[in-house]
């Protein structure tokens, strides 16, 4: 273990927590707060949101990176998208994230539950914004449609690093092109959707790839960018190459805004999901409402 | 055992609440013994693989033992201190 560089993060008696792990556990709802350690847990759930981790907490893929469970993955559970959609009524929600497991072993990938899930949303709770981040669907444009087509607002896929370093750290069921494709399918499909990535720092990649990776990004229509640091969640994932400096990272937050990016979210502890709504609104004022 | 009116410090055990398995080191003791602390003091810092955790006070009150030193490894739940609350 090395102290320097890493995060403090406090860790604060909460009530709200308390009503949220609550509320989750009574529905037998999981969260990728929970299942990757996400050390923003205390702020999110402290403030009464999470992020919802559907289809299960075993996944597919074995990202080296990631502390979710790897293996065989459970039988859909068919009750979920309501489940979910009564959880976040319950907690008062009006911009929900939802993220899944990759679920290569369904036709689909999982994004007709996906569909189901933000449908269930839109129907329980009236006006309330939905967040997807969504895995690769293994390029399936049919399955981007599915969940572009639920009426999703933002919709998120990571392609989590750089193009050199993909294969080192991603399943090799993944690949950097295809997950450029899922962002541009999504794009095409409707203009006017805002979509996101994130890319994770730390894994030796040179400044000059992570300026490619944006750069890329971009090109495939990404609207929201997040740029967060890796934390090794315990030995079995790979180490940190490099703990980026907060200057650092507020460079690459300028870059980002130059080359077009409408929302920068760009900090050691940010996640795909941190902060999600205040960067939706930016980007919603940056690109104006419907105008894309 | 914990005598009425103490409050037990522990490390906190839902924070992750379906993740029990990961463990930490303890990196930093910032009391003693007889030490008085407010609600929000830093008391412990836990260092996992991910981050540091700053373990606060949940009360104003006063030191009355200290359960585990630096470099303790230390999981969820696990007793740090007792405070007698004021």
């Amino acid at each position: 273990m090395l102290g320097a560089g890493k995060a403090k993060v406090r860790v604060r008696p909460s009530l709200l927590h308390r009503v949220v792990a609550e509320t989750l556990e009574s529905r037998g709802l999981r969260t990728v707060c929970e299942e990757a350690l996400c050390p923003n847990i205390g702020e999110c759930w402290g403030s009464g949101t999470a992020t919802f981790m559907l289809m299960g907490e075993v996944c597919t893929r074995g990202c080296r990176f990631c502390y979710v469970r790897k293996g065989k993955a459970a039988p859909l559970d068919p009750s979920e998208p309501l489940r979910v959609a009564a959880a976040a009524r319950r907690m008062g929600l009006r911009y929900v994230t939802l993220t899944s497991v990759t679920r290569d072993d369904l036709p689909d990938g999982g994004a007709s539950h996906f569909a189901s899930t933000i449908r269930a949303l839109k129907t329980l709770i009236p006006g309330v914004v939905v967040e997807a981040l969504v895995p690769d669907f293994r390029g399936s444009r049919e399955a981007v449609a599915a969940v572009v087509e639920s009426g999703v607002d933002v919709f998120a896929h990571n392609i989590e690093t750089v193009r050199r370093l993909t294969p080192a750290v991603r399943d090799p069921r993944a690949s950097y092109d295809q997950s450029l494709e899922v962002l541009r399918a999504a794009k095409e499909l409707r203009p006017g959707l805002l979509t996101k990535s994130s890319i994770i720092l730390g894994f030796g990649e040179a400044v000059d790839e992570v300026l490619e990776a944006m750069r890329d990004l971009r090109e495939a229509g990404v609207d929201i960018l997040v740029i967060s640091q890796y934390m090794r969640p315990s030995r079995r994932q790979m180490p940190v190459a490099k703990h980026y400096t907060l200057s650092e990272f507020r460079a690459l937050e300028k870059e980002a805004y130059n080359l077009g990016f409408a929302a920068v979210v760009a900090h050691p502890l940010a996640r795909t999901s941190y902060r999600a709504f205040e960067a939706y609104l930016k980007a919603l004022r940056s690109r104006g409402v419907g105008s894309a | 055992m914990k005598a009425a009116g103490l409050v037990e410090v522990r490390v906190p055990a839902d924070l992750w609440p379906r993740r029990r398995d990961w463990a930490g080191r303890v990196v930093t003791v910032n009391v003693r013994p007889g030490d008085v602390v407010s609600r929000g003091d830093v008391l412990f810092e836990v260092e996992t693989e991910k981050v540091i955790l700053e373990i606060e006070s949940p009360v104003d009150g006063r030191v009355v033992r200290i359960a585990a030193s630096v470099g303790d490894e230390v999981g969820p739940g696990a007793l740090l201190a007792v405070i007698e609350p004021f």
